[in-house]
This record gives C-alpha cells, structure tokens and sequence, in this order.
C-alpha cells in the first residue's frame, strides 16, 4: 500500500477500564474501531495521528440498546 | 500474530497494523485476493471473516487474531459458484471475480435475484455489466 504502517503504533486494551485509563494517561492516542477512515487517509497521505486505541476487542462497547424513544448505538455496533 | 485462515493456523511476525489484505497477499502467500481501491469502496479485496463478508484492505491484522479468515482459495476450484462463474461467463478479466464470489458465498444458500443484487452491491465489476454474475450465483444457488 502506498502508505507505511511501519511508524504507527497499536495499543490492544483488553478491558473498557484498561482502555480508558490509557487513554488518560496519554491523551494523544487516537481510539480505532473500525479502521476505514485510517487506512484511508493513510493512502492520501493525511493521516495525522501515529498511536491507536485499538476498540475493537472490547465487549462492552457493542450494543444497541432501546430506552423509550432513544436509540443509542455503541461505538462499535455489528 | 496467530491468524486462522481457511483453517490453517498461522503464525506471523508481522506489524499489528498491516492491512489483513497485505498480509494475506505477502505474508500467506494467498495471492487470490485482489486489491482494487484500496479504499473499501470496490470490493474486490472480500474476504469471508467469521462468515462475514469484509474488505481485507481496511482491516488491521490485529483486529481478526481470534477469527476464522477464509479467502477464495479456501473454497476450493470445485464450490458451486466457481463452477457456476466459469458456466455463466461471469468472470472477463477476473480482477473483481475473487471478492464477488466471496460476497455471494456470504448471501446462504438459493439466495433472491433481489437478495443478489443487494448483497454484492459493495462490489463492483467494469467487465461483465453484472447480468452474467448474477447468473451464475442464481446457477449456483439451484445447484
């Protein structure tokens, strides 16, 4: 691909509190789930973050849930 | 990197972040995916990733560690839709043809023309005008 992943960095919390006290203690780190608009940018060359949150793994954000009126999607929905 | 592919474990050095397409491509030595934009929007690069279909150019590795992965060459040249494109001609230059059969594998068994239609929508072909693909899935559906 025409860009390189070489420079980039990937963290993989494995708990939703693992992963939001890494994201406090280095609030540069950019959270992924899905990973469409990186790769994009990464080919256009306009990527501007170098460390990602990986989401993906985490159970606790996928749901959807129905309250009264209220949809609410998780970040990360399948 | 453990990644299971068409049922074969394998163990890869590879960056966590390399695209599940490269690795696919440079490090299985699976070359039948094909890259097309790389960008999600063709599908040519559809890979089958716990039964579902997915573009392999926007998936980091890491994220399907604990997957099944299946590519066109785990279907092996004797599955229906292969049979079915090469009788209906569903395939010219064959660059799409990959990702589309991979995709109508995702639609089940006897799947509508309108179910067809919807579900290799994400895939796009400049060869055929899509009559003769949708052909062969109906073909393979009956089969």
């Amino acid at each position: 691909m025409r860009g390189a992943v070489a420079t980039l960095t990937l963290l993989r919390p494995r708990t939703l509190r693992e992963a939001l006290d890494v994201l406090r203690d280095d609030p540069e780190l950019v959270p992924l789930a899905g990973a469409t608009d990186l790769y994009v940018s990464l080919n256009f060359g306009t990527l501007e973050g170098t460390r990602f949150l990986d989401l993906w793994p985490l159970r606790a954000l996928r749901r959807i849930t129905e309250k009264g009126d209220v949809l609410s999607l998780s970040l990360i929905h399948i | 990197m453990h990644l299971s592919v068409n049922g074969v474990a394998w163990e890869l050095a590879v960056h966590p972040m390399k695209r599940l397409l490269d690795v696919l491509r440079e490090d299985c030595g699976l070359t039948g995916t094909k890259e097309g934009c790389g960008e999600g929007e063709c599908g040519a690069c559809t890979v089958l990733v716990d039964d579902a279909p997915v573009c392999a150019c926007l998936i980091p590795v890491a994220q399907v560690s604990d997957c099944d992965v299946r590519t066109i060459e785990g279907l092996g040249d004797e599955h229906a839709l292969q049979r079915a494109f090469m009788d209906e001609v569903g395939a010219q230059c064959g660059i799409c043809t990959p990702g589309m059969i991979m995709a109508a594998v995702a639609l089940g068994p006897k799947p509508t023309l309108a179910r067809i239609k919807t579900g290799l929508a994400g895939n796009l072909c400049r060869c055929t005008g899509y009559e003769a693909i949708y052909r062969a899935v109906r073909r393979a559906g009956r089969a």
